[in-house]
């Protein structure tokens, strides 16, 4: 074969390779682009509904915390409060005027009973707050909630917690932790018949654990769907889920349930 | 072109990304950090390796320890970026590193070219830069892949990979049917070039648009 045959035959050797190369190597480029592209249309998208989601879930969670409290103070109204209005207006009708002294004893025992009833009042004022008192603190708020449970009389209550916990909150998280807290205290009014309960509210290494065990009948966790218990423990799961959080829980018949949040925080 | 003054656009496109790469050291996250180091002993590595083909009449043994060096530096700059896979990423250049070193010392020696560390090598590279253009697409975000230091890194290595590989293909190919290898260095040397202009976007957007490290930290990008 000739020099000049050879080397034109070696160049369009090259030049055909070459020209596959980066053909192939373009392609492969722009192909990339186009699915970047579509990729991150997708993505976008989810994170938009994913968003909206959580937006839902946060309005649906205000809601139950307002219904929640409005049920408060509702029962608070009808079982104390009335009791001690009706109490005083009873103590009022009795009075005798003619007889000075059960008339003054019962003029005190009025103004006692009014003003008792005045202290039920602020107390129900600190509740009609009870959404907004996850402004003041997520620790305060809980605590808050706690005294509620303790007022109850049924129920003995241990609470700790840490002094922690990070000044800047999110009040999306704080209020969903405060709404899985009554949905938790919920379930333990209903189904458990515990008359102790332990609430531990820790801070550390940026996640937040949230446990609380009564000593109540228990259950089998793994039937837990199918009972009265399915629908709290799953709305506690899907919250704990909706701010990055999981829910663990762990209970046994005639054992208990305990339950722990940990969740990233803030 | 001639082809001492071919060289020296060479060595002095190469020493201008090296420098800038350092001249940016502080401001860059530590994968171009990496890479900005590994440039400058690429450098030396050219400069080191005239001097042994002057002075020995043989520049092999560079090629050996430089390849074995930026094998290691782009292990390293993949190991810190694709973090899911590190530990795969840690074994596979273990054993390949055995290997490579054995090949030089034991199989084509020191005074060859390492030409089946290098190919080994360019595979790996090729592999990286895919894992990572898979990577960029498993997490999306917001600022075009082109804007992307991490996009020019992995197309600067399967460009040159790739056109490695044809290289080597096309040189056994030439050298068995005696042809002449001149276009064929050619276009190993305008490879070249275009690798270090990519690598030298890579190292400008980091600095500039965004670090790297965003792949496996979708919330940490500026």
């Amino acid at each position: 074969m000739s020099l000049t045959v050879k080397n034109d035959i070696e160049l369009y050797v090259l030049i055909f390779a070459s020209a596959i190369f980066f053909v192939v190597l373009g392609s492969f480029v722009i192909y990339f682009l186009i699915l970047y592209k579509n990729r991150q249309t997708k993505h976008n998208e989810e994170q938009r509904v994913l968003r909206m989601q959580f937006r839902q879930e946060l309005t649906q969670t205000q809601l139950e915390v307002q219904e929640q409290t409005m049920q408060t103070i509702g029962a608070e109204l009808h079982d104390n409060i009335g009791q001690l209005l009706s109490l005083t207006s009873l103590t009022l009708n009795s009075i005798e005027l003619d007889n000075a002294v059960k008339a003054r004893q019962k003029i005190d025992d009025s103004i006692d009973l009014t003003l008792r009833s005045i202290k039920e009042m602020r107390l129900l004022g600190h509740l009609l707050q009870g959404d907004q008192l996850v402004a003041i603190g997520l620790s305060e708020a809980v605590s808050q909630l706690i005294s509620w449970m303790e007022r109850t009389g049924q129920y003995e209550l241990i609470y700790t917690a840490t002094d922690e916990l990070p000044a800047a909150s999110s009040a999306d998280k704080d209020l969903i932790i405060f709404r899985i807290l009554q949905e938790m205290f919920n379930n333990i009014i209903k189904h458990s018949g515990a008359t102790r309960i332990t609430v531990n509210l820790d801070y550390g290494g940026g996640i937040l654990t949230l446990s609380v065990q009564d000593n109540g009948v228990g259950f089998i966790a793994a039937e837990a769907p199918l009972t009265g218990h399915g629908m709290g423990l799953q709305n506690i799961r899907k919250r704990a889920a909706i701010i990055g959080g999981e829910a663990a829980i762990s209970s046994d018949p005639g054992l208990g349930t305990q339950v722990i949040i940990t969740i990233p925080y803030p | 072109m001639n082809l001492t003054i071919r060289f020296a656009f060479y060595l002095l496109l190469l020493l201008t990304v090296s420098v800038y790469g350092l001249v940016r050291f502080n401001k860059s996250s530590i994968p171009i950090r990496i890479l900005a180091v590994l440039m400058g002993i690429t450098f030396l590595s050219e400069m080191t390796s005239r001097f042994f083909a002057k002075i020995l009449h043989n520049s092999m043994p560079v090629y050996h320890v430089v390849s074995i060096i930026e094998f290691i530096s782009f292990t390293a700059i993949y190991i810190l970026i694709l973090k899911a896979h590190s530990k795969a990423i840690i074994y596979l250049s273990f054993v390949i590193l055995i290997l490579a070193v054995i090949n030089s010392l034991a199989i084509q020696g020191l005074r060859n070219f390492p030409s089946n560390s290098v190919l080994v090598f360019q595979i790996t590279y090729l592999g990286y830069s895919l894992l990572g253009l898979l990577k960029m697409l498993s997490f999306p975000i917001e600022t075009p892949p082109w804007r992307q230091s991490f996009f020019w890194l992995n197309i600067a290595l399967l460009v040159f990979s790739g056109s490695e590989l044809l290289f080597f293909g096309l040189l056994n190919f030439s050298n068995r049917h005696h042809f002449n290898l001149n276009p064929l260095f050619t276009f190993n040397y305008i490879i070249n070039l275009i690798y270090y202009c990519f690598l030298a976007v890579a190292i400008y957007l980091d600095s500039h648009s965004g670090k790297i490290y965003y792949i496996d930290e979708p919330n940490s990008q500026k």
